[in-house]
């Protein structure tokens, strides 16, 4: 008999997908197809099954809409990036596996320094990191995509006392060849002609990225000439609208009137472009670019954006200092330019799009490269642990959550004090509120 | 400049630990006065420095550099409570920590986070952590440079977690005698 296997996505999966969604969904098509006795279901807030590459064994579950907790009790095997808090009790008796594919250390404190002030940013940064551990503590599993990362949350899993599998599981490219199916940009777009260059910004701009130096460094190539352009896709995340649209995107934006190049040589695609959309885009383009700050954020992270550019055959233009940026150097997929040197990233620009034989080299590198990264690959530790694992025969010993105890309870009275301190309603008084009521209506033996 | 203190019982150490130990102290002679702890009783023999002198040098306004490679092998991963409690209260107490090389750099870094040792005040200042955290690859003018600057972190930040930390480590050390 199969196994009950589900995976919870916290971004919509659909037309319009962030990394959480695609990587979810990646990951609904690569399980239906190598664990095909296994019931796969897929949960996130919205779900489109409507989606090209949508698998038929999949089920699909909108949370937003309907409940969460019925498919989570049926679970054998639940995969969340993280497991929502009301679902904790169900781990006696279910395998988790936690798939935390960015430090999320790094990456909480970088927006906890962007959000908030004062004692509300030393709380909110208390309520995230123990929801971080809290997640370590109750996973079988842990997953992350590279092995910096994965030092690291071993290091996060040893000081809490516990030894766990941490594995790395790269976010893959998709795995069907790019198609365009219409023209987007040039000789469409007022202001971009057929016979100019273009330059894509895939992806939001959240506060860690640096367009600033990328604006700089197109201001300087646009003083000599005017055939580069530049298109920013996508702004605001789907289902996340206040991650994209902030300080660091509209200070872009304003950079961009200032410098007199919007319009011109820059582009802003507000909303977020179609996932199917998306090669239209990319394959009109000459290049990638991204730029971001060097800090622990960007030094742990897997920018999954890059993905796309990979299986586009898209050369990359990016800042030193992650991960992928030294495999973009040490492979000859495109250069890497030192953190906020505008001077260097316009160099870099000019030479690339100058060189026809060198972009021709490094599109053969990225074709040579990215048979590494096909999502079949990459989730194979995932597809290991699902078929190999025994699953608890009877509920497991109490221990499970006792180890995760401490950490439920900072969280929790973090999360309320924060809430209380900026006067928003207390989310476990709210749950509280909401089972009492329910127990009044059995009491009075009405239907709950 | 304040006296530099180095944590790690050297004396008591042979082959490439002590090698390290010794180059390292040499070269921060010639521009800091390195203090070693007067209490030999206290260290010697021993894989840390005892947490009441570790205290006291901290409280002397001192900065301790706790330099992991002195570390027997296999103790920084040791996950066993009462070396558990003893590394968290080492980490608690040094002002800079001084690895390897990247990889044991990344795991102390999300030993830290967890500990709740890197405080957003902390990460404002040094967004890489690189005076904080540092590996032995970049040499010691690389821990000069750092313990010149401000320290990283400040005891109101840490008090809290090095209470705690402290009183578990003695709680586990009493109950083993």
């Amino acid at each position: 008999m199969g196994r009950h296997i589900l995976i919870i996505s916290p971004g919509d999966v659909g037309r319009y997908m962030s990394a959480p969604g695609i990587r979810a969904f990646h990951m609904a098509q690569v399980l239906a197809q190598r664990l095909p006795q296994d019931h796969i279901t897929l949960a996130a807030p919205r779900v489109d099954v409507q989606v090209p590459g949508f698998p038929a064994r999949v089920s699909a579950l909108s949370y937003t809409a309907e409940p969460l907790l019925p498919a989570a009790q049926e679970a054998d095997i639940i995969i969340a990036n993280f497991l929502p808090v009301r679902l904790i009790p169900l781990v006696r008796e279910k395998l988790l596996v936690v798939d935390l594919f960015a430090q999320y250390f790094a990456e909480w404190m970088e927006l906890t320094l962007h959000e908030h002030q004062g004692l509300g940013r030393h709380l909110s940064w208390l309520e995230r990191r123990a929801y971080i551990a809290l997640q370590l503590a109750l996973a079988d599993m842990v997953m992350c995509s590279n092995e910096r990362q994965r030092q690291s949350y071993i290091g996060a899993l040893a000081s809490m006392g516990l030894r766990k599998p941490v594995v790395v599981a790269l976010h893959g490219i998709r795995p069907d060849p790019p198609v365009k199916r219409r023209a987007v940009l040039k000789g469409v777009r007022p202001g971009i002609a057929p016979t100019d260059k273009v330059l894509i910004w895939n992806g939001g701009t959240t506060d860690w990225y640096d367009p600033d130096s990328f604006l700089l460094a197109l201001h300087t190539i646009a003083q000599r000439r005017g055939d580069v352009k530049a298109v920013f896709l996508g702004a605001t995340y789907p289902n996340v609208p206040r991650l994209g649209w902030g300080k660091r995107f509209r200070s872009a934006l304003e950079a961009a009137h200032q410098l007199g190049l919007y319009g011109a040589t820059v582009f802003f695609q507000f909303g977020w472009v179609p996932y199917d959309e998306v090669p239209d885009y990319l394959l009109e383009a000459e290049a990638g670019v991204c730029t971001y700050m060097y800090h622990l954020e960007t030094y742990y992270s897997l920018r999954t954006r890059f993905m796309d550019l990979f299986w586009a055959g898209l050369p990359i233009i990016c800042t030193r200092g992650d991960f992928l940026a030294d495999l973009i150097e040490r492979e000859g997929l495109g250069i890497a330019v030192p953190p906020g040197n505008h001077k260097a990233l316009a160099e870099a620009i000019l030479r690339l799009l100058d060189d026809d034989s060198l972009r021709s080299r490094m599109r053969q590198n990225i074709q040579r490269v990215r048979e590494r990264f096909s999502w079949e690959k990459t989730l194979e530790p995932l597809i290991q642990f699902c078929r190999n694992v025994s699953l608890p025969k009877r509920p497991r010993n109490r221990r499970v959550l006792l180890r995760a105890l401490p950490w439920a309870v900072n969280y929790l009275a973090t999360r309320s004090l924060r809430e209380m301190l900026r006067g928003e309603e207390v989310w476990v008084l709210h749950r509280v509120r909401r089972v009492a009521t329910r127990l009044g209506r059995l009491l009075e033996g009405e239907r709950p | 400049m304040r006296v530099v203190l180095f944590v790690g019982p050297w004396w008591g150490l042979e082959g490439d630990r002590a090698g390290w130990a010794k180059a390292l102290t040499s070269e921060l002679m010639a521009y800091a006065q390195v203090e070693i702890g007067r209490d030999g009783k206290d260290v010697l023999g021993k894989v840390v420095i005892s947490p009441a002198l570790n205290l006291r040098l901290a409280l002397g306004a001192r900065r301790t550099v706790l330099d992991t490679r002195l570390w027997e092998p296999g103790w920084l991963t040791d996950a066993s409570r009462d070396r558990r409690a003893w590394r968290d209260l080492q980490l608690c107490l040094a002002h800079h920590v001084l690895c390897r090389g990247p990889g044991e750099r990344d795991y102390i870094i999300g030993a830290l986070f967890a500990l709740g040792l890197i405080t957003p005040q902390l990460y404002r200042r040094d967004p890489l952590l690189a005076s904080y955290v540092l590996t032995a690859e970049e040499g010691p003018s690389a821990l000069q440079g750092s313990l010149r600057g401000p320290s990283p972190w400040q005891w109101r930040h840490r008090l809290p977690l090095l209470l705690r930390k402290g009183a578990l480590a003695l709680l586990i050390s009493g109950h083993q005698r």
